[in-house]
């Protein structure tokens, strides 16, 4: 049988804190590589797009992956969540011009539009409000969006709030709280029992 | 221009493809599917099931008894002549509890039913998944009995061997189980949804947030936390000995009969409980389940216990069990190659005949070859270039008849 297989994201924030973590847990992988998987004591590791990563772990592409709670609601992804890591700890807010009047997320005009990277989050997001809004979905740079008219508000991801700061937008609402998880395909979790519990036991003292 | 996606830019024509999530199957890949299902089929059958055949699309209110929101929402819909909704089958266990009890109940009890059917749904599960997918399934009507549910578990795991598939395991869970420990923790309907999708998956961090938020006792928390954590018998005590609540001690000796009952077929390697499994359908009551196989990355289909649905039909209750398997599913981790291939064992011959005078000879031999079982294609008049080209190709034998 093949070695269990693990994406990891292979850029951004999450990156090197995923590469510390699988080094302080027995898998040490260099920085700096090029190589899409890294064999390292018998777990085969994918560096991957974190976004990407709930789609690979739902199809079984690969066993296991380390990425943003944020991201595996976003993708709809039908996986297991079996570790909470701790690190890589974001929020995702709405935020609006700071000199806008609106205050609160029910002070948005009637009919209004948001630009976000995450639309199936932002759409049920407003939609548990009652509040009737057009998603824009556009890949990057969203804090832009409001002062092109683009749309009226945002919803992105936020840790400190310097990128709201630097584009003059002001927090109105926190959507969620999410963090970097270790999810599972579901039938690897049961294909691959033992060989899973041990690494995730290893990963958990490891945090 | 959005509406009009790319393919005009590509070239292609809009009317020669088929919707979203539905496709064209061509040998050998439909011959793979068939195999499939006849192979299912005979293996129903020799434990007794008989198949039963529904309408496509049937009113919406029957078809959405007991379902769950979810699905009616993806079902596909219309309006018939007479005004009232119809809908598209999304799913099989509620036409059959429908036609069971309209028109079965006088039959001896238990009912032993089966079916291979297609269904269909308007929005997909995941993005990318079919829209249409043959389900083929059983259902045990009129049996309360755990041997009933080990029955079923039985006949799937054995359905699937006999295909090929030797490394399926099956998880087992239990919605009797599960809703009563619902019940315990008192919580509002938004609430139960979020425990629901943290148990789903596994994510006991906000599972113990919720709980903990909604005013929940730290038994109950803890038995939660348990239900998503420990897999394996040892899960009933645990909750037990943290709610000691009546009803799941009876439930909890039903689970235990269950796997007693699947050791006796031999099946002990192949179940494992796991109380936090959660189908998406509503109308399960007691034990549930679903196979699994590593040749493909989700469940190849589930099945469980559904006392109340057929009384939904007819008021009068009757206990029922079954399962759905996807064929489409079945079909790729069993591998379409596999497949060809134990097929294509069958002997296949091409006869040409080279004029219309030798006509006569080839189509008496074809009739021959044909009663003795032998696959015999005849060929255009005079062709022989493209019959030994076909031959090659198709690995068949070519007979010239002058």
């Amino acid at each position: 049988m093949r070695p269990l297989r693990m994406a990891i994201s292979n850029k951004g924030r999450l990156h090197k804190p995923s590469l510390e973590l699988l080094a302080r847990a027995g898998f040490p992988i260099g920085e700096g590589l090029r190589s899409y998987v890294v064999k390292v004591n018998g777990l085969e590791v994918v560096l991957a797009r974190a976004a990407d990563i709930p789609i690979y772990v739902h199809f079984g592409a690969v066993d296991l992956g380390i990425t943003g709670h944020d991201l595996v609601l976003e993708k709809e992804a039908d996986v297991y969540e079996l570790l909470d890591l701790g690190f890589g700890w974001c929020k995702m807010i709405v935020a609006v011009p700071e000199e806008s009047p609106i205050n609160s997320v029910y002070d948005l005009p009637r009919v209004s539009r948001v630009a976000t990277s995450f639309p199936r989050i932002a759409s049920s997001y407003f939609e548990r409000l009652g509040l009737s809004v057009e998603v824009v979905e556009v890949e990057g740079a969203v804090e832009i969006a409001p002062r092109l008219g683009l749309a009226d508000a945002i919803v992105d991801l936020a840790t400190t709030g310097a990128t709201l700061r630097e584009n003059r937008l002001k927090e109105i609402a926190v959507v969620l709280e999410a963090s970097a998880r270790l999810i599972c395909n579901k039938v690897s979790f049961r294909a691959r029992e033992r060989e899973i519990a041990s690494l995730v036991e290893r990963l958990r003292v490891s945090r | 221009m959005a509406r009009l996606g790319v393919t005009w830019w590509l070239g292609g024509l809009s009317f020669t493809r088929t919707p979203r999530g539905t496709r064209d199957l061509v040998p050998p890949y439909s011959e793979a599917f068939r195999y499939v299902e006849l192979k299912l089929l005979e293996t129903f059958t020799l434990w007794g099931y008989r198949e039963v055949r529904t309408p496509l699309f049937e009113y919406l209110e029957s078809l959405s008894r007991g379902v769950g929101r979810g699905l009616v929402q993806s079902m596909f819909k219309a309006q018939d002549d007479d005004g009232r909704l119809i809908a598209f089958r999304a799913e099989m266990t509620a036409p059959v509890a429908r036609l069971v009890g309209s028109k079965m109940l006088k039959e001896s009890m238990p009912l032993r039913l089966c079916y291979v059917s297609n269904v269909v749904r308007f929005k997909e599960r995941y993005p990318g998944y079919p829209r249409e997918l043959w389900q083929a399934g059983v259902e045990l009507i009129g049996c309360r009995g755990v041997e009933a549910d080990a029955e079923v578990i039985s006949l799937m795991l054995r359905a699937l061997d006999e295909l090929g598939l030797r490394d399926v395991k099956v998880d087992v869970g239990h919605a009797g189980i599960f809703k009563r420990l619902l019940a315990l923790a008192k919580l509002a309907d938004d609430e139960v949804e979020r425990v629901k999708g943290f148990v789903s998956m596994k994510d006991s961090t906000g599972l113990k947030r919720v709980l903990r938020g909604s005013g929940c006792s730290e038994e109950v928390v803890k038995a939660f936390e348990a239900v998503c954590e420990v897999r394996g018998l040892k899960v009933l005590d645990d909750v037990l000995s943290l709610v000691g609540d009546e009803g799941v001690a009876e439930l909890a000796e039903e689970v235990k009969l269950l796997f007693k009952l699947l050791r006796y077929n031999g099946f002990q390697d192949k179940v494992s409980l796991d109380l936090g499994l959660i189908r998406d359908l509503d109308y399960y009551t007691g034990i549930i389940f679903e196979p699994y196989t590593p040749a493909f990355g989700s469940a190849l289909g589930g099945g469980g216990r559904y006392d109340d649905l057929i009384a939904s039909f007819v008021g009068e209750e009757v206990p029922a069990t079954g399962f759905a398997l996807v064929v489409d599913y079945l079909l790729e981790a069993v591998g379409v190659e596999a497949i060809a291939r134990r097929l294509n064992e069958k002997k296949r011959v091409i006869i040409v005949p080279m004029s219309y005078e030798s006509y006569q000879e080839a189509l008496s031999r074809a009739r021959a070859l044909r009663a003795r079982g032998v696959i015999a294609e005849l060929h255009l008049v005079g062709d022989l270039e493209g019959a030994r080209a076909k031959a090659e190709r198709t690995n068949a034998t070519l007979e010239v008849v002058r």
